[in-house]
């Protein structure tokens, strides 16, 4: 998937209306999901246009903000679970979790579904 | 960038995507809640008309209200308007930043205040949502239909598919660092975002950021992390960024990087619609609302508010291009009447449209508002304003506030054991009993005996019990308005209890959660407040007495004659008036305690009697008995009242002493026209006689000194001294007035002493003083208060000082007091008046005296003081004015067996072993092993204990007969533990003697 800059970072003029993918914790405005959806996880998630899913699977409020620059070389990435994903803006923790739903489709595809929320540490 | 460049492409794509997926699959509900969040196309369409200056988008707001809303009833859909709102509103927001209008605090519920959102179309349809949701096949269905192709879509995710443990990605030493810089609170997020931004435009040249990644926290203000492999990394990366304190830039130690992106699950609040909830902000912050509807996962809550609108100024359009201020006042709270707002407001289903806000039926506000934006934990509402919140008082709508004050929920920590308590829900609701026992989650109840006999112990939780009370129980305020408030429970209406409060006798409204069970009675205003009925406070502008102080608020009588009610917060200070000084109609002065007359000027025949009780300037506050509005208070002008028996010949000297009973200044100058109206009305005005006369001071610093009485104040008088024409203060007992004027003074009284001009009227006036104890008057100089000029008790000026007294024996007024016959008769021998007795005994039975030293001269010029006041030395004077704060004892009817004795001739000492009380002789037990006997009471004196932890017993008083030991021995004073007890004492010395075991 071709990621362009202006997708995949929120531009200062969206900052107040920002979320984060459920599934991988990216952040990005509400617009820019739908625009362009989740560049890691629309495969699955399918939130590209589909503003319903958007505000199903991505939360508006969440906790601490990484900018991911480099994420194969970074611990940061690889202690968030990030590091496969494209260089963006993620969140450390998001409230909300995944409709049941979304989490057995998941569990189907045999994508392992972690929490973002804090409340899992493995 | 504007929000056009943006979106052009999406809405076109956005429309099709609708058209093809979600219409025919999920239907039109579907499709209108996918646009609730992301409705912006449609509004983008409308918005593209005029590319107008963003200026103007207010005027637009307001002007296209309706043919707007036309516009997008046409399509029946209320959620695109929503949106559309909140597009219009980000694009505003920006653009007021831009202008440098916004204040922080105020955009989010701006922001939402503008929002128009048919939320009960929002609850129905959410309603219509669940509803088809339980049909869990037809969910799985649509399920699948919405994520089915997920499962096709799978191959390119990258996420995490190895189940790695964390543990296995902690970091090690070959791992990167993180570095911990400061930066400006508050900008973490943009530097982080800044940074990021600069890691990309430099990704291709050779100048790439070496940072792997930047983080920062919520909870860490003023802090980001920076992970790289080596520091220059990070200094590269922070060059030239804004708000970063590259200097304080620090290494986190690699055990420590877990933590620093870890952060803990917040504590989830529990929302529930009906519940209670304060914005944090905007113009509604800290008022109540209720939750009506929760949505999007709990972020954006639907509200009750009760609005604040202004009619006159939300109506006044502004001049084109201008701000509307934020800073202005919000109006106050109340309910949405159309009526106000003619002309602007549109009727939509069941609602109220005005600028854009949506009003219920009943004229309450419902608005979307942010959690992130309200306060949802402990907001406790108060009765007052629930009662506000169901538009007005309790008893105009009972069942809405009983439905409303039913969701307000009882807290354990409310409870008590004991506490009588009603099931309100559940199959047990109406239940009643007692607590029993308060747990963790649970309460345990007791069910009440005598009506539920066969129902064990229940246990429920806090939130399902009410409190119960019965009208007659007798309660206390815990919380709320007219906390601390105790009172009757006249009714109880749900959880709602009407009470009669103690101190108010005013009926009030209380929620029974706020209440317990009082045995007291509580003040209520006078406790709580510092300012207390009748005293003399200071408002912003004007002076005033406080006629009623509740907790809250305090009423005031003005200077003006207007009562005002205030906060206490609101009162500047307040004073005494104790000095303050004016005069009357009559030009005699009067100040706090003077009784006066209060003349109307116009009815100068009617008068009413009234006591001064503060003084503020020409102002005099009076308070009347008689009268019952604002407790009594009022206030006159100075020249509206007169003295009372001020010009009124002879009888005027008597009502000195009773108006004596004031303890301030206004008993002398009372006393002084008093005496002044028996010497023929001289009227001196205000004047003290003291002032400008040439005293000499008789005690103190300066004693002996020669000055001129400059002023006088209260009972201490401002001396310029002769020597070196300073002023000092002098207590006025301490002056002697030279020459003629003083015997002017004293030839009236016998005494040169002002105070004593009225002692005699003090003693009969007050009873008090002569109930000091009888040997302490008896023994004459021993008064308690310097006013009473000592010893001139009637009895002792009516000639108690016969000759019998110099000669010895003593007359019965003047043996009234502590000493028996007997020992009268053995002390006046002639031994005793021809000075046998040792200073000691004097100065140890006299208490601090230096000045009466000499025994045998004592009783000659005391006799030499009667009637010739040129006569009274000095010594004689402060003699009258010694005070003294224990009750000195005369001489103590001490010889007790076990105490030490010192003879009197011999210096020797002994124990007393046996008393013949008959003969006033003792046996005596000396020292050295010799008995005496018959040895008289006179010939021996106790021995004092002087050293710490001596035995002592108490020779006299209430405690004679005890004993204890020393704790420490002042000059006449000894501090004792009393044997037997905890209780320390302070005795004189003389009451106590050395106590000799065994």
């Amino acid at each position: 998937m071709s990621t362009s800059v202006d997708d995949v970072i929120p531009t200062s003029k969206d900052r107040r209306h920002l979320r984060a993918c459920l599934l991988c914790g990216l952040i990005k405005s509400a617009a820019q999901f739908r625009s362009t959806g989740c560049e890691n996880c629309d495969e699955v998630l399918h939130l590209k246009d589909h503003p319903k899913r958007i505000t199903e699977c991505t939360s508006a409020s969440f906790d601490g903000i990484i900018a991911q620059m480099r994420p194969e070389q970074s611990w940061v990435s690889r202690w968030q679970r990030t590091d496969k994903f494209v260089k963006g803006m993620y969140a450390i923790r998001i409230t909300g979790r995944l409709p049941e739903e979304v989490q057995e489709l998941l569990n189907d595809n045999g994508i392992k579904y972690r929490p973002r929320d804090g409340s899992v540490r493995d | 960038m504007s929000s056009d460049d943006e979106r052009p492409v999406l809405s076109d794509e956005e429309k099709e995507g609708d058209l093809d997926d979600e219409r025919d699959a999920e239907g039109e509900d579907e499709e209108q809640l996918e646009r609730d969040v992301f409705g912006e196309d449609d509004d983008e369409d409308e918005q593209r008309e005029p590319p107008e200056d963003e200026d103007e988008e207010d005027e637009e707001d307001e002007e296209d209200d309706l043919p707007r809303a036309k516009k997008r009833r046409r399509k029946a859909n209320p959620f695109i308007e929503e949106e559309a709102a909140v597009e219009e509103e980000d694009e505003e927001e920006e653009e007021e930043e831009e202008d440098g209008f916004v204040e922080a605090g105020e955009e989010d519920l701006d922001a939402i205040q503008k929002e128009m959102i048919d939320m009960r179309a929002h609850r129905e349809l959410d309603r219509r949502r669940e509803e088809e949701e339980m049909d869990a096949e037809e969910i799985a269905e649509r399920m699948k239909e919405r994520y089915g192709r997920s499962e096709l879509g799978r191959g390119s995710y990258r996420g995490d598919l190895e189940h790695i443990p964390q543990s296995m990605l902690m970091p090690s030493v070959e791992d990167p660092k993180l570095w911990l810089c400061q930066c400006r609170e508050g900008k973490e997020r943009d530097v982080v975002f800044t940074i990021m931004r600069r890691a990309v435009e430099r990704e291709m040249t050779g100048n790439a950021l070496q940072v792997l990644s930047v983080f920062c926290r919520d909870s860490l203000k003023g802090y980001i992390y920076l992970e790289a492999r080596q520091q220059a990394a990070v200094q590269q990366a922070l060059e030239g960024i804004n708000n970063i304190f590259i200097s304080k830039l620090r290494l986190v130690p690699v055990d420590e990087m877990v933590d620093c992106l870890t952060i803990k699950k917040s504590k989830e609040v529990e929302l529930r619609i009906g519940g209670w909830i304060r914005p944090k902000k905007g113009k509604y912050a800290g008022d109540l609302g209720q939750i009506l509807d929760i949505r999007d996962n709990g972020e954006m809550i639907i509200c009750k508010l009760v609005p604040r609108l202004d009619p006159v100024r939300d109506n006044a359009k502004l001049p084109f291009g201008q701000k509307r201020k934020k800073a202005e006042p919000r109006p106050p709270p109340k309910l949405f009447n159309p009526a106000d707002f003619k002309g602007e407001v549109r009727k939509e289903k069941n609602y109220f449209v005005y600028n854009n806000e949506w009003f219920d039926r009943s004229g309450y506000l419902e608005k979307n508002l942010k959690l992130s934006s309200l306060v949802v934990e402990n907001v406790q509402p108060k009765l007052e304003e629930i009662s506000q919140f169901s538009g007005g008082t309790i008893t105009e709508q009972p069942d809405d506030l009983e439905a409303l004050a039913a969701l307000n929920i009882s807290r354990k920590e409310d409870l008590q054991i004991g506490q009588s308590v009603e099931l309100k829900a559940g199959a047990m609701a109406g239940i009643w009993g007692t607590v029993v026992s308060i747990q963790k989650n649970n309460v345990g109840v007791q069910p009440d005996p005598k009506e539920f006999p066969t129902l064990p112990l229940i246990s429920v939780t806090a939130e399902e019990l009410r409190k119960r009370f019965a009208a007659g129980d007798h309660v206390k305020v815990m919380k709320g308005m007219h906390k601390d408030q105790t009172g009757l429970i006249i009714t109880v209406k749900g959880n709602i209890a009407t009470l009669l409060s103690d101190s108010t006798l005013k009926p009030i409204d209380v929620f029974t959660e706020d209440l317990r069970t009082a045995k007291d009675i509580a003040g209520g205003g006078a406790r709580t407040s510092p300012y207390d009925v009748g005293d003399l406070v200071f408002l912003s502008n004007d002076a005033g007495v406080v006629t009623k102080a509740e907790r809250d608020t305090i009423t005031v009588l003005t200077q003006f004659n207007q009562i005002v009610r205030v906060q206490p917060q609101q009162i500047r200070n307040k004073r005494d008036s104790n000095r303050a000084i004016t005069s009357d109609a009559n030009g005699q002065s009067i100040s706090a305690g003077s009784s006066v007359d209060i003349i109307d000027p116009d009815r100068p025949d009617i008068k009413k009697r009234a006591t001064v009780v503060h003084i503020y300037r020409s102002f005099v506050f009076v308070k009347a008995r008689e009268t019952v509005e604002n407790e009594g208070y009022m206030v006159v002008k100075s020249h509206n009242v007169a003295l009372v028996g001020g010009k009124q010949g002879p009888n005027g000297m008597y009502q000195s002493p009773y108006q004596n009973s004031f303890p301030n200044r206004g008993g002398f100058g009372g006393g002084f026209h008093g005496r002044g109206g028996g010497r023929g009305g001289r009227g001196r005005g205000g004047r003290d006689p003291l002032v400008s006369k040439t005293v000499t001071i008789s005690g103190g610093e300066y004693k002996g000194y020669l000055g001129i009485v400059k002023d006088v104040m209260d009972n201490m008088a401002r001396v310029e001294l002769h020597t070196s024409s300073r002023v000092i203060n002098v207590p006025r007992g301490q002056l002697l007035v030279q020459g003629e004027a003083a015997g002017r003074f004293g030839n009236d009284y016998n005494n040169n002493n002002f105070n004593g001009s009225y002692s005699r009227y003090d003693s009969i006036a007050t009873p008090m003083h002569g109930s000091k104890t009888p040997m302490y008057r008896g023994d004459g100089g021993y008064t308690p208060s310097r006013f009473q000029d000592g010893g001139r008790t009637p009895a002792w000026d009516a000639g108690s000082k016969t000759p019998a007294y110099e000669g010895g024996g003593r007359t019965p007024a003047w043996n009234a007091g502590s000493r028996t016959p007997a020992w009268d008769a053995g002390s006046k021998t002639p031994a005793y008046d021809a000075g046998s007795r040792t200073p000691a005994w004097d100065a140890g039975s006299r208490t601090p005296a230096p000045l009466r030293n000499s025994s045998p001269d004592y009783p000659t010029s005391r006799m030499s003081s009667n009637g010739q006041n040129g006569g009274w030395t000095p010594a004689g004077a402060s003699y009258n004015d010694r005070y003294d704060d224990h009750p000195a004892p005369a001489r103590v009817e001490w010889p007790i067996a076990k105490v030490e004795v010192k003879l009197k001739k011999g210096d020797k000492i002994g124990t007393i072993t046996a008393i013949q009380k008959a003969g006033r002789s003792a046996t005596i037990k000396l020292k050295g092993g010799d008995t005496l006997s018959n040895i008289s009471f006179d010939d021996i004196d106790p021995v004092r204990p002087r050293s710490k932890d001596d035995k002592v017993m108490v020779l006299d008083g209430e405690y004679k007969g005890r004993t204890g030991t020393l704790i420490s021995a002042e000059e006449a004073d000894a501090i004792v533990k009393l044997a037997g007890s905890q209780d320390i004492r302070i005795f004189n010395m003389d009451m106590i003697g050395k106590y000799v075991e065994g």
